[in-house]
C-alpha cells in the first residue's frame, strides 16, 4: 500500500489542479476582457494557473517513481485507442499544456479577443476528460473493491474539496474585492466535506472497507489499514470544524453599527490561520483516504 | 492452422502436486516469487446437522491456473505502451523490451496471470512455451502433470472434446475477459458458492 505514494501524489495533485482549474472557470470565462482582466482576474489567474501547472508537472515527475522503466515512459501514448491509462496521461498533458499557454497570455497581457477564452475552454475540457479518465482507469471490473460508480463519486468529492479550497486559499489577496467568491468557494468547501464525511460514513464501509471483497476471487484479500479510515474521518470532520470556526468569527455583531463592516474585514484576515489549517487538514485526510483505497487491493506477492 | 491456443484443466483429476507449477519455473528459469503457474488450494464448509446427527461437509479442490491467452485479453487493451500482444495463433505475450513496468496489467488481469520480475523490472506470464508449440511439442506444465489433468490445443477442439465449462469458484466471470480456458469440475465445485469456500494457501500463490 505505502509503495503506491507516487499514485497517491499523482492522483492527489492531479485531482488539486484540474478542481481548481475548473472551479475559477466560471469566474474567469465571464470576466469581459480588458481592463477588468488587469484588476481582479489577472492575480486570481496566475495564481491558480500558476499554482495548478506546478502541481501537475510534480505529479507527472512523480508518477515517474511508480515506472520501473522510467526512460520508456516516452511510449505511454502509444494505445489510446484502447488504453484508459494512456488516454489519462494524454489528456494530463494537454491540461498541462493549456494551463501553462492560458498562464502566458495573462502574463504577457493578451487578455483581449476570443484566443484565451478558447484556451482556457480548452483546458476545462481537458481536465473534465483527465478526471474521466482518470476514474474508468481505476473502474476495473476486475477488482471488485473499485467499484465504478463508488470510484467516480470518491474522485469527484477529493476534486471539488481540494479544487475549492486551494482556490480559495490562493486568490484570498486577488479576490479581496470579490468577496462573494470566496465566501461560494469556501461555502463549497464545506458542502463538498461534509458529503465526503457522510460518503466516508455510509458508502465505505460497503465498497472501500469492510465488504470489499464481495465474492471469493484469485486475487489475495487486502490487508486495508482501518486506522487510515478512521484518521481520515477524523481531519476531515477537524477540517469541517475549522472552517465553520473561522467563518463564524467573520460574522459582524449584531450591535456593530458603525464599524461592523471594519471589524468584518479585519476578522475575515485574522480566520486565515485558521483557514490554512483547515486546508492542510482535509489535504491530509485526503491523502490518507487515497492509501486506503490502494490499500484495498494487494498485489500477489506483496 | 489454431486461431486460439487454449488450456484444459480436470479440477476433478488434479492432486495438487504443483508438478506443472514446478516444471513451469523450471523450464523458464522463473525467480523465486514469480509463478506463471500456480495450483490453488480451493477450500471451505465444516459440519452440519443433519437430523440428530452432525455430519461433516467439508469440500476442497485444486485449481492449477496461469495466463488464459483470453480471446479479449484485459491485460493487453489496457496496457498503455502495447506491450502486450497476441499472436495470431491465440498466444497473449509480453514484450519485456517495451513494458515500462507500471504494473497497471497486474491489476487488470482477473486472473492476476501477470507477475512483476525483478530481474528484469517488467511484468512476466505464461507464454505458453511458444517457442515448444512452434517445434511441434507441449507446454511444460502439460506435459509434467502425472495425472494428466491439464492439456492445451486448438480451442475450438478442446469445446469439442470437454465442452464448455469456464469458471468454478473462485474464479471470475469469464465474459470479462473470454479465458481460453475449458474446466472439468470438481464434484465439490458446485457446492462451493454456498459453504463459502475460499483459497486456502494464499502464501504459495
Amino acid at each position: 500500500m505505502l509503495k503506491e505514494w507516487p499514485l497517491v501524489a499523482f492522483t492527489i495533485a492531479g485531482q488539486m489542479a484540474a478542481g481548481a482549474f475548473l472551479l475559477l472557470f466560471p469566474l474567469l470565462f465571464l470576466t469581459p476582457a480588458g481592463i477588468a482582466w488587469n484588476a481582479i482576474a489577472r492575480g486570481a489567474a496566475l495564481a491558480v494557473w500558476g499554482t495548478a501547472f506546478g502541481l501537475i508537472a510534480i505529479a507527472t515527475g512523480l508518477s515517474f517513481f511508480h515506472l520501473h522503466h522510467p526512460f520508456r515512459a516516452y511510449r505511454a501514448l502509444a494505445n489510446l485507442r484502447t488504453s484508459w491509462l494512456s488516454r489519462e496521461i494524454f489528456f494530463e498533458l494537454a491540461f498541462m499544456a493549456f494551463v501553462a499557454l492560458a498562464f502566458v497570455l495573462v502574463r504577457t497581457g493578451h487578455t483581449t479577443g476570443s484566443f484565451l477564452r478558447t484556451v482556457m475552454a480548452a483546458g476545462a475540457i481537458a481536465a473534465i476528460l483527465f478526471l474521466v479518465s482518470m476514474s474508468r482507469l481505476y473502474g476495473l471490473g476486475s477488482v471488485p473493491p473499485w467499484d465504478p460508480a463508488y470510484i467516480g463519486m470518491s474522485f469527484f468529492l477529493t476534486t471539488m474539496i481540494l479544487g475549492a479550497m486551494a482556490t480559495a486559499w490562493l486568490t484570498r489577496s486577488p479576490l479581496g474585492d470579490r468577496r462573494s467568491y470566496l465566501s461560494e468557494l469556501w461555502a463549497a468547501s464545506f458542502f463538498f466535506i461534509a458529503a465526503d464525511v457522510v460518503f466516508a460514513v455510509f458508502v465505505t464501509p460497503v465498497y472501500g472497507l469492510v465488504g470489499c471483497r464481495p465474492t471469493p476471487s484469485l486475487r489475495p484479500p487486502a490487508r486495508v489499514r482501518r486506522l487510515l479510515h478512521l484518521g481520515r474521518l477524523t481531519l476531515l470532520a477537524g477540517g469541517l470544524f475549522l472552517i465553520v470556526l473561522a467563518k463564524a468569527a467573520e460574522i459582524p455583531s449584531a450591535f456593530g453599527g458603525f464599524g461592523s463592516a471594519t471589524m468584518a474585514v479585519k476578522k475575515a484576515s485574522q480566520s486565515w490561520p485558521l483557514l490554512t489549517l483547515a486546508f492542510l487538514l482535509v489535504l491530509l485526510g485526503e491523502v490518507a483516504g487515497r492509501f486506503l483505497f490502494y490499500g484495498l487491493v494487494r498485489r500477489p506477492g506483496d | 492452422m489454431v486461431t486460439q491456443y487454449g488450456f484444459f484443466f480436470n479440477a476433478a483429476a488434479c492432486s495438487g502436486c504443483k508438478a506443472c507449477q514446478v516444471a513451469c519455473k523450471d523450464r523458464n528459469d522463473l525467480e523465486p516469487g514469480v509463478l506463471w503457474r500456480r495450483v490453488y488450494e480451493v477450500a471451505g464448509g465444516g459440519w452440519e446437522k443433519k437430523g440428530d446427527v452432525w455430519v461433516p461437509s467439508v469440500i476442497a479442490y485444486n485449481i492449477s491456473m496461469a495466463c488464459n491467452h483470453c480471446e479479449k485479453p484485459v491485460c493487453g487493451l489496457a496496457c498503455p505502451v502495447k506491450a502486450i500482444s497476441k499472436r495470431e495463433d491465440g498466444i497473449v505475450f509480453v514484450d519485456t523490451g517495451t513494458c515500462i513496468g507500471c504494473r497497471y496489467c497486474e491489476w487488470a488481469c482477473p486472473y492476476t496471470a501477470l507477475r512483476f520480475d525483478a530481474r528484469t523490472n517488467t511484468v512476466s506470464k505464461c507464454h505458453f512455451c511458444y517457442d515448444a508449440i512452434d517445434a511441434g511439442g507441449a507446454p511444460a506444465c502439460v506435459t509434467s502433470c502425472p495425472q494428466r489433468a491439464l492439456d492445451f490445443g486448438d480451442l475450438a477442439e478442446l469445446k469439442k472434446k470437454y465442452g464448455d465449462v469456464r469458471q468454478i469458484v473462485p474464479l471470475p466471470d469469464p465474459a470479462q475477459t473470454e479465458p481460453a480456458l475449458i474446466i472439468k469440475p470438481h464434484r465439490d465445485a458446485a457446492k462451493a458458492a454456498e459453504r463459502a469456500a475460499e483459497i486456502a494457501n494464499w502464501e504459495e500463490v
